[in-house]
C-alpha cells in the first residue's frame, strides 16, 4: 500500500512515498513491519515496527516453575532453541553456584555447536532468497535437514528442544550417534565447500554485497550489536572466549573476524564460524568415550527433583554466545519455586535496533539484504 | 583496582550502595545521580550497555523478601526481658537501596542497567530504585549515550510503566498505543481481555469483545 505526501523540501519537484514492508513479507524473515519514506528507490527515513510476535514469555514465566520456563525460551529464538535453554539454565546455575559435569559439557557443547551451525545454514540460505540465489536455499536447507536429524535423535524434537536441566542435559547420546555425527561434519564441510564455491568469488553476489549496509565498530558498540554482526566490524569478541561457559575454554578454535563491516564481511564471518563449529563438534566426539561423570548433576537428579529445584534468593545475569550474538539471561529468584523474574536480553533486538540508521540514504534493495544480513528472529525480539 | 571500582570512586556522591552481586560489582544510585554515574561509568571505559530492564516489588513482595532484600535487619536483642534467653534477635527495618519500608507507599520499582567493557573484561550493573506509582515512576534516559539504549528503554516502558525523561520517542514499543495498563507489573489483571479494531485506518483497543478482535 503506497500513499502519497508532501513534497520534501531538498527535492522540491519530488513527491515523497511511504512505503509498507510488511509485516507479512518474505523479506523480513517473521512478522516484522517497515514503515519506509522513500524519495524514488532511496530510503529517506525507515521505522521498524514490531511487537507482532509478543506472547509475555517472561511473564509466563513468572507463573511456572524454573523448569517450566524452559519450554518458552525454546520459542524465543526458534533456530537456535538450545542456546536459549543454555542461556536461561546458565543463570539459574550460576545463581545456584551448581557445578556441572563434564560429560553433561561435553554434550552441551555438541548440542550448542550442531544448532549454530544449523542456524547459520538457515541464515545463509534464505539469506541467499533474499539477493535471489534459489540454489543455495536447496543446498543450506539439505545440510540443516542433517543437522536436525541428529538433534531430533539427541534431544527429542525437531526444533523446540527444552533439552538443557539443571545441572545437565536431558539425557546421554549413544555410540551410533557419535559415529553419525562424524559423518555429518564431512558432509557439511562439502556442502560449505560447494556453498564458498557458489557465492564469494561471484561477481552478481560480491557486486550487491561487498560495500553495502556498512557498519563500523563504533556504531555497533554503541547500538549493542553483538555475535557474527560485531566481528564483521574487526572485534574479535566472543563470549566463548572471554566469559567461558560449558568448559568452552579447553577447545581450541579461532574467532574469525573480518573489518569492513559490510554485508559481505557478515557472510565470511558466518561461514567461517561453520567451520570453527565443525572442528569443535569433532573435538567433542572426541572426547565424548572418556568425559567422565553422567549426563545430570547428583546434586540435583531426574525427574520430579528437577522440578522442585530453584536456586536461592538472589539476582544473576548469565550470558552466553548464540549464533546470533550475546544472549543474556537475568533471574532473579526470591527462594520459591517460581522465578520471581526472569527477562531475556534478546540479541537480534539489539542488532535490529540499528537497521534506521543503516537504512537510511540506502537504496530500498540494498537495505532489504542489510536486513537480511543483520540475522534477525522475530520471535526472539519479540518474546 | 578494577574498572567498576573506579566509577564508584569517582562518583562516590551518588552512590547510595555498594555490593557485589555475585561475579559483578552493583551500584545503586539515585534517579538525580544516574545521568552522571552512567556518563562516568561510559568514559571509564564500560562501552558495552548490555540490556535495560526493570523488576515490579509491589509493597507486600518487598515485605515478604525483606530480609535478602536488605530491608530489615535481625539484630540480637540489648536488653532481653527473659533472662535464659540471651541469644534473642529482633528484626528491625532499615534503609536499603535509599528507601526505608515505612516511606513506601505502593512498592518499588528497580530498573537495572548492565554495563560491560570489551577491553578490560569487567561488568558493572547500576539500579534505581524508584515508587512504583505509574505517575512517580520515572528515570532519566541514557539513549543519547548508547544508541542501543532507545529501544531498551522503550521496551520497559512499555511493559513496565517507568518513564525514561528525556527520550526522543517515548512510546509503546510491542502493545499497541491505547492499550490499557503495562502487561509486566505483577499488579496487572490477566484475565481481562483487550480487543483490537480498525477505525479510520487506524488500530484502536476496546474491552467489548462483540467489537474487536
Amino acid at each position: 500500500m503506497a500513499e502519497q505526501q508532501t513534497p520534501s523540501e531538498q527535492t522540491p519537484k519530488r513527491r515523497l512515498m511511504t512505503l509498507n514492508v510488511g509485516p507479512q513479507h518474505p523479506a523480513t524473515h517473521g512478522v516484522l513491519r517497515m514503515k519506509m519514506l522513500l524519495d524514488g528507490e532511496r530510503i529517506v527515513d525507515a521505522e521498524p515496527i514490531i511487537g507482532y510476535l509478543h506472547r509475555g514469555s517472561e511473564r509466563l514465566g513468572e507463573m511456572g516453575t524454573y523448569l517450566q520456563f524452559i519450554p518458552y525460551t525454546d520459542r524465543m529464538d526458534y533456530l537456535a532453541a538450545i542456546h536459549n535453554n543454555m542461556a536461561f539454565v546458565h543463570a539459574c546455575e550460576k545463581l545456584a553456584d551448581l557445578d556441572v559435569p563434564p560429560r553433561a559439557n561435553v554434550l552441551r557443547v555438541l548440542a550448542q555447536e550442531i544448532n549454530r551451525v544449523a542456524s547459520h545454514l538457515i541464515w545463509m540460505g534464505t539469506f541467499g532468497i533474499d539477493i535471489g540465489a534459489m540454489t543455495t536455499f536447496f543446498w543450506c536447507f539439505r545440510d540443516r535437514e542433517r543437522a536436525l536429524r541428529l538433534l531430533e535423535r539427541m534431544t527429542g524434537t525437531r526444533l523446540t528442544y527444552s533439552y538443557m536441566r539443571f545441572g545437565g542435559v536431558k539425557h546421554d547420546v549413544d555410540e551410533d550417534w557419535i559415529q553419525d555425527t562424524r559423518e555429518w561434519v564431512d558432509q557439511v564441510r562439502e556442502g560449505i565447500q560447494e556453498l564458498d564455491d557458489l557465492l564469494t568469488e561471484n561477481d552478481i553476489f560480491v557486486a550487491r554485497t561487498k560495500g553495502t549496509g556498512v557498519v563500523s565498530t563504533e556504531q555497533a558498540i554503541d547500538y549493542g550489536m553483538t555475535g557474527p554482526n560485531l566481528r564483521a566490524t574487526g572485534k574479535a569478541f566472543d563470549l566463548r572466549k572471554e566469559e567461558p561457559y560449558a568448559s568452552y575454554e579447553t577447545y581450541d578454535f579461532d574467532v574469525p573476524t573480518s573489518d569492513e563491516g559490510d554485508v559481505f564481511a557478515r557472510y565470511a564471518c558466518r561461514m567461517a564460524e561453520i567451520e570453527e563449529s565443525l572442528g569443535i563438534v569433532e573435538q567433542a566426539c572426541d572426547r565424548w568415550a572418556d568425559a567422565e561423570g553422567n549426563h545430570l548433576s547428583r546434586e540435583v537428579g531426574e525427574g520430579s527433583s528437577q522440578f522442585r529445584w530453584s536456586p536461592p534468593e538472589g539476582e544473576a545475569y548469565g550470558r552466553i554466545e548464540s549464533p546470533r550474538g550475546e544472549l543474556g539471561c537475568l533471574v532473579v529468584s526470591d527462594g520459591s519455586n517460581q522465578p520471581y523474574r526472569v527477562k531475556m536480553r534478546a540479541h537480534s533486538f539489539s542488532n535490529l535496533s540499528a537497521i534506521s540508521e543503516l537504512a537510511r540514504g540506502e537504496l530500498i534493495q540494498d537495505a532489504i539484504i542489510t536486513l537480511g544480513s543483520l540475522d534477525i528472529v522475530l520471535g526472539d525480539i519479540d518474546r | 583496582m578494577s574498572l567498576a571500582d573506579d566509577v564508584i570512586d569517582t562518583v562516590q556522591e551518588h552512590v547510595i550502595e555498594e555490593d557485589v552481586q555475585k561475579d559483578k560489582p552493583l551500584l545503586v544510585t539515585d534517579p538525580e545521580g544516574l545521568r552522571d554515574v552512567m556518563a562516568e561509568a561510559q568514559d571509564a571505559g564500560f562501552d558495552h550497555l548490555c540490556f535495560v530492564t526493570a523488576v515490579d516489588w509491589p509493597k507486600d513482595e518487598i515485605e515478604d523478601n525483606a530480609a535478602w532484600l536488605g530491608f530489615t535487619e535481625e539484630r540480637e536483642v540489648e536488653d532481653p526481658d527473659d533472662e535464659e534467653d540471651e541469644d534473642a534477635t529482633e528484626t528491625v527495618p532499615v534503609e536499603s537501596k535509599g528507601w526505608h519500608l515505612d516511606d513506601v507507599d505502593d512498592g518499588l520499582m528497580e530498573v537495572v542497567y548492565n554495563l560491560y567493557s570489551y577491553d578490560e573484561g569487567d561488568h558493572l550493573a547500576v539500579q534505581v530504585w524508584v515508587p512504583r506509582e505509574v505517575d512517580q515512576c520515572s528515570v532519566p534516559t541514557v539513549s543519547d549515550l548508547w544508541a542501543g539504549a532507545n529501544w531498551h528503554e522503550r521496551e520497559v516502558f512499555d511493559l513496565y510503566g517507568v518513564t525514561f525523561e528525556g527520550h526522543p520517542d517515548m512510546k509503546r514499543i510491542f502493545m499497541p498505543e491505547d492499550w490499557e495498563g503495562h502487561p509486566h507489573r505483577k499488579d496487572y489483571d490477566l484475565g481481562e481481555q483487550q480487543y483490537i479494531y480498525r477505525e479510520d485506518g487506524i488500530d484502536k483497543v476496546t474491552k467489548d469483545a462483540g467489537k474487536g478482535w
